[in-house]
């Protein structure tokens, strides 16, 4: 052996004592912070009672961006619009049941449903690293014993979440401190929840309405055909009979899109999607299927194939709560 | 892959242990696979590009090599350069020139028909093609010899620190390096992590943070008054510093963990007291790329005032299309081609004339104030998506500053205060270094014990403040 080489052990012996004890000091002190950070923060922010909507809310719309951005709370008396970006069917029936047990006022919900709300594409996204790590810091509070072991499954990224909601680890501690803070300066409400979401003007006209792109995100996975999710379906059926069980009636609105990306959608999605709805129709009464995706609009009423801007959010929603009000009056 | 990723977190230590573990003789291939699969974390085919320009550069130097003449070297440098700079053109401007092309002749009722390329950007693929082409021009010139290992030359080309983002290495200056048997020394690794650890905090916890804000203004500063547009436009300044440096910090610090010595590429640029003082402190390997391969060659500054100002100006635009395809770049390269010119002026009438040499504390500052904000003001051209859009955000500014705050400029008020209490920690340690040298070498003067306090604080800083979101590095896209 060189002396150079017995130095450099030497120094990696020494190198590693140090970083041991580095890492025992660091697991010491975070180990306190946790406890701290659990009981102050963390418990404060999963407290449910912040959660009451305004006495008159009767309709609370739900669902992905096709609602977030397409139907407009402010066109109807005593309604709210919830929906969020990239939001699956298995966030909206628990962000359902957390409002809704909470608010019994609540009568009619308004949930989007696109063709490619059912597909293992949507499923998918319960899986990928990045899409695990959006939806537990948005929804982890949340989660029921069902959906932590859905999105454990083998993802280090739920970890994370865990080690923040469950452990009190400060990971990304300052994503939670503005509604700690809040709730104790009495500021707080429904709409700070990080799952709220709610409508969203998208004023820009026309940006693109080449709809190849959507097409492939929502149905295929490289150039394959995805199956229907059953876990989406489950999901589906989870939400109508949740509302059926609490008297509330329920507006499944497939949102409009461009001419070409309706004709784009291969077919199998649309039976598909028929089935599944003509199924639920004769077991739950309280559903109501309102299937809007071949509507015409002019070109300024879209953002892009399958979204609508302001100007085709105001001229939708008009039509759409005048269609559930007549239904509401027979 | 990201240096902010668990995925790095993981990758890096194994690479590490394994490196030293590993015989010498060994390394270089441990190295070469972990740059490859760190490349192609991003995307697999892409890394054909990086194989291709180092077997093109790898025979254009050995071939090189064995022609004593210069001229027969030069076609073998023509060689090297038309590929690189061929793929580089094809990846990154095809485009724009075409898109420009179609726009010119359809004045002149002429319609070409170039179809637009619909292909993603390389990530890095200006940083490993100057690095490579440093190599063949500086074999042509008789400053090195080829390498002759392969391996060895196609790890210099991908080398993973710095793959991506820089710093552009010369060859002079990495590949004896791959040759030297690196021992593990406790200094270099110590320093190495501690490197890195600031250079996350400037990623996560500012560059990122201040990112939400800025975003969100530029992308339709249409909608906003001069107020939020004038935080978006000096915010940006301390994002781009932040995020770029960070790279570069992580880089340096990666390779220090290795044993290797990467050039620095960031000398606290915002405490410049011109603008020729500010190109010597930023991006410091791209501008002595510029300066010894395109300046230099142009004449340097051993010519007329006038060819002076003109390969100054040639230099400037070259740095900025490098950057990328856009009359964006174009003039924030013109602008800061023209504030040298102007501080060279000044300062050859000052030694002509007045011969002053302030060295007044309240003037220094001024000096810093004024380049500072000389070089905000040209990042608006830099970050704005078109030159309208720049114009625009000037004028709204101009146009009068009402102060207040709004969480949906994408920060809070707990975010802003986050922001800003960060940026005064990292203005705080520049200071420090300005004055006082090197804070690492100040921290070794304490205890263990205050260290650990110190780098455990922060640790937990960075991982309760910062935002884990996996952000790309905005010098990525270049």
């Amino acid at each position: 052996m060189t002396n150079s080489s017995i130095s450099s052990s030497r120094e990696a012996g020494l190198f590693f004592r140090r970083l041991a004890g580095f890492l025992l000091l660091s697991l010491a002190v975070v180990s306190l912070l946790s406890i701290l950070c659990y009981h102050t923060v963390i418990k404060t922010i999963k407290d449910d009672r912040h959660c009451l909507l305004p006495e008159n809310t009767e309709m609370l719309i739900m669902g992905d961006s096709h609602s977030m951005t397409g139907i407009m709370p402010d066109e109807h008396i005593n309604t709210l619009n919830s929906a969020k970006r990239a939001e699956i069917l298995p966030m909206t029936y628990l962000k359902l049941r957390f409002y809704t047990e909470n608010n019994p006022q609540i009568k009619y919900i308004i949930l989007s449903l696109g063709y490619h709300s059912l597909t293992w594409n949507r499923e998918e996204v319960m899986y990928l690293p990045e899409a695990v790590s959006y939806y537990c810091d948005n929804y982890f509070q949340l989660y029921d014993k069902e959906m932590r072991q859905l999105a454990s499954t083998g993802q280090g990224t739920y970890y994370l979440s865990w080690l923040k909601f469950v452990v009190g680890v400060p990971l990304e501690l300052s994503k939670n401190i503005s509604q700690y803070l809040r709730i104790h300066l009495g500021t707080f409400n429904y709409s700070y929840y990080p799952f709220w979401g709610g409508f969203t003007e998208m004023e820009a006209p026309v940006i693109d309405n080449n709809s190849e792109i959507p097409i492939h995100r929502h149905f295929f996975r490289y150039s394959n055909r995805v199956e229907m999710s059953n876990i989406m379906i489950d999901y589906f059926e989870r939400i109508i009979k949740y509302c059926n069980e609490r008297g509330i009636d329920i507006f499944v609105v497939n949102t409009p899109v461009v001419r070409e990306y309706f004709e784009k959608v291969p077919e199998g999605y649309k039976s598909g999607m028929d089935r599944v709805l003509d199924k639920m129709s004769t077991k739950y009464c309280n559903l109501y299927y309102l299937d809007y995706s071949q509507m015409e609009m002019p070109g300024t009423c879209w953002l892009d194939s399958d979204h609508l801007s302001i100007e085709g959010a105001k001229k939708f929603s008009g039509i759409l709560y005048k269609e559930i009000d007549r239904l509401n009056k027979e | 892959m990201l240096f902010n990723s668990l995925r790095y977190l993981i990758f890096f230590p194994v690479i590490v242990f394994l490196y030293y573990l590993l015989p010498h003789k060994y390394r270089w291939a441990l190295l070469l696979a972990a740059s490859y699969y760190f490349y192609m974390c991003w995307r697999v085919e892409y890394a054909l590009l990086i194989v291709t320009s180092t077997l093109v550069d790898y025979a254009a130097g050995i071939l090189m090599s064995k022609e004593s003449e210069k001229r027969k070297r030069g076609k073998y440098l023509a060689l090297s350069l038309l590929v690189n700079l061929g793929l580089l053109f094809v990846f990154k401007y095809y485009n724009f020139v075409s898109i420009n092309l179609i726009n010119l002749f359809a004045d002149y009722n002429i319609f070409l028909n170039m179809p637009e390329l619909k292909i993603l950007l390389p990530v890095g693929i200006s940083f490993y093609t100057f690095q490579t082409l440093s190599y063949t021009i500086d074999i042509y010139k008789g400053r090195r010899r080829a390498e002759r290992h392969l391996g060895i030359f196609a790890l210099y080309v991908a080398f993973f620190p710095q793959l991506v983002a820089g710093p552009i290495e010369r060859s002079t200056h990495l590949l004896p390096q791959f040759r030297q048997q690196h021992q593990f020394r406790y200094r270099n690794v110590s320093d190495g992590l501690k490197l890195m650890l600031w250079g996350f905090f400037k990623k996560v916890v500012i560059a990122d943070r201040l990112a939400l804000l800025v975003n969100t203004i530029y992308r339709d500063p249409e909608h906003y008054s001069g107020f939020p547009l004038l935080i978006a436009v000096y915010f940006f300044s301390f994002q781009i510093f932040c995020d770029f440096s960070a790279y570069s910090d992580i880089a340096v610090g990666s390779a220090r963990v290795l044993g290797y010595d990467l050039t620095e590429n960031f000398h606290r640029p915002y405490f410049a007291r011109n603008i020729k003082e500010f190109w010597h402190r930023w991006h410091i390997s791209l501008t002595s790329w510029f300066r010894d391969y395109v300046f230099i060659p142009l004449g340097g500054n051993r010519v007329s005032p006038l060819q002076f100002y003109y390969n100054i100006i040639v230099v400037f635009l070259l740095s900025a299309f490098w950057h990328g395809a856009n009359w964006t770049f174009l003039f924030w390269g013109f602008l800061h081609g023209i504030y040298y010119i102007f501080t060279d002026l000044i300062e050859r009438l000052n030694s002509k004339f007045f011969h002053l040499n302030i060295q007044n504390r309240v003037i220094k500052l001024f000096d810093v104030l004024l380049t500072f904000h000389l070089v905000t003001f040209a990042w608006i051209f830099f970050r704005a998506g078109s030159l309208n859009k720049a114009f625009l955000i000037i004028r709204k500014i101009s146009s009068g500053i009402k102060i207040n705050w709004q969480d949906a400029w994408g920060l809070t008020t707990i975010q802003l205060t986050i922001a800003l209490v960060s940026l005064a920690i990292m203005l705080g340690v520049q200071i420090f270094q300005e004055k006082r040298g090197s804070l690492r070498e100040y921290i070794l003067r304490y205890p263990l014990m205050v260290r650990y306090g110190i780098y455990l604080a922060l640790i937990i800083y960075i991982f309760s403040a910062g935002l884990f979101t996996n952000d790309k590095f905005l010098y990525f896209q270049f």
